[in-house]
């Protein structure tokens, strides 16, 4: 009858070793022993709701905790009013940046859907015409 | 302050249509995102910006909302303004 220490089928295990130790490990590393397989990401049942779901859920953490605590790039923007202006310049103090898509789901204008209608209406509800969180 | 992946013309006639006021700027070229390195979806040929904000606190981002569901926009930004007010902000 096999010990503990001893081999099955090549395989062996020494339960009474002590397990081998490890440096510290980095927050990448260690988000990397838990991501799935690309193997199991290919795998049938990759359209499974819930896989799916937690799969969506990780890379929104991922984003968040990326994201956080960034600065904002030092880039050019053209503003309504066809000015050039540096994003930075506009940001002192705290202010919401709101990233609107490009949906078409507003009102129609001569014939054609006004892109982020429905965004720029969401916004009026909610924040009002005051500048406040500007 | 909004930003679009819009050409400048389509936010002009927008903020005209709906008197909008606050501060939109028109990112064609989406460079803001490929600096941050923020979600895009891309329909046909055209890319733009998914739903997100970012709370920025001296040019440092402090506080991210995503993801926005599109048919809750409204929801999704009184949800944004609760957390300002919560905050303190524009009082």
């Amino acid at each position: 009858m096999p010990t503990d220490k001893e081999s099955h089928d090549g395989v062996s295990a020494d339960l009474d070793s002590p397990r081998p130790r490890q440096g510290p490990v980095s927050d990448e590393a260690s988000r990397a022993t838990v991501e799935t397989p690309a193997s199991i990401d290919q795998a049938p049942d990759d359209r499974n709701p819930l896989r799916v779901r937690m799969r969506e859920a990780e890379e929104v953490r991922r984003l968040i905790a990326r994201l956080v605590g960034l600065r904002l790039p030092d880039v050019t923007l053209t503003t309504c009013q066809a000015m050039q202006l540096p994003l930075l310049s506009h940001v002192s103090g705290r202010v919401a940046i709101y990233f609107v898509p490009g949906d078409k789901e507003g009102p129609y204008e001569n014939g054609s859907q006004l892109p982020i209608a429905h965004s720029i209406v969401a916004l009026s509800i909610a924040w009002g015409p005051s500048r406040q969180w500007e | 302050m909004c930003v679009s992946g819009q050409p400048l013309r389509a936010l002009q006639r927008v903020s005209h249509y709906y008197d909008f006021s606050h501060f939109m700027f028109s990112d064609p070229e989406l460079l803001l995102g490929a600096a941050l390195d923020l979600p895009i979806a891309q329909k046909g040929d055209t890319r733009h910006y998914r739903r997100l904000t970012l709370v920025t606190n001296g040019g440092r981002i402090e506080k991210v909302f995503y993801p926005l569901s599109d048919r809750r926009a409204a929801g999704n930004a009184r949800q944004i303004k609760a957390w300002m007010q919560a905050a303190g902000w524009g009082q």
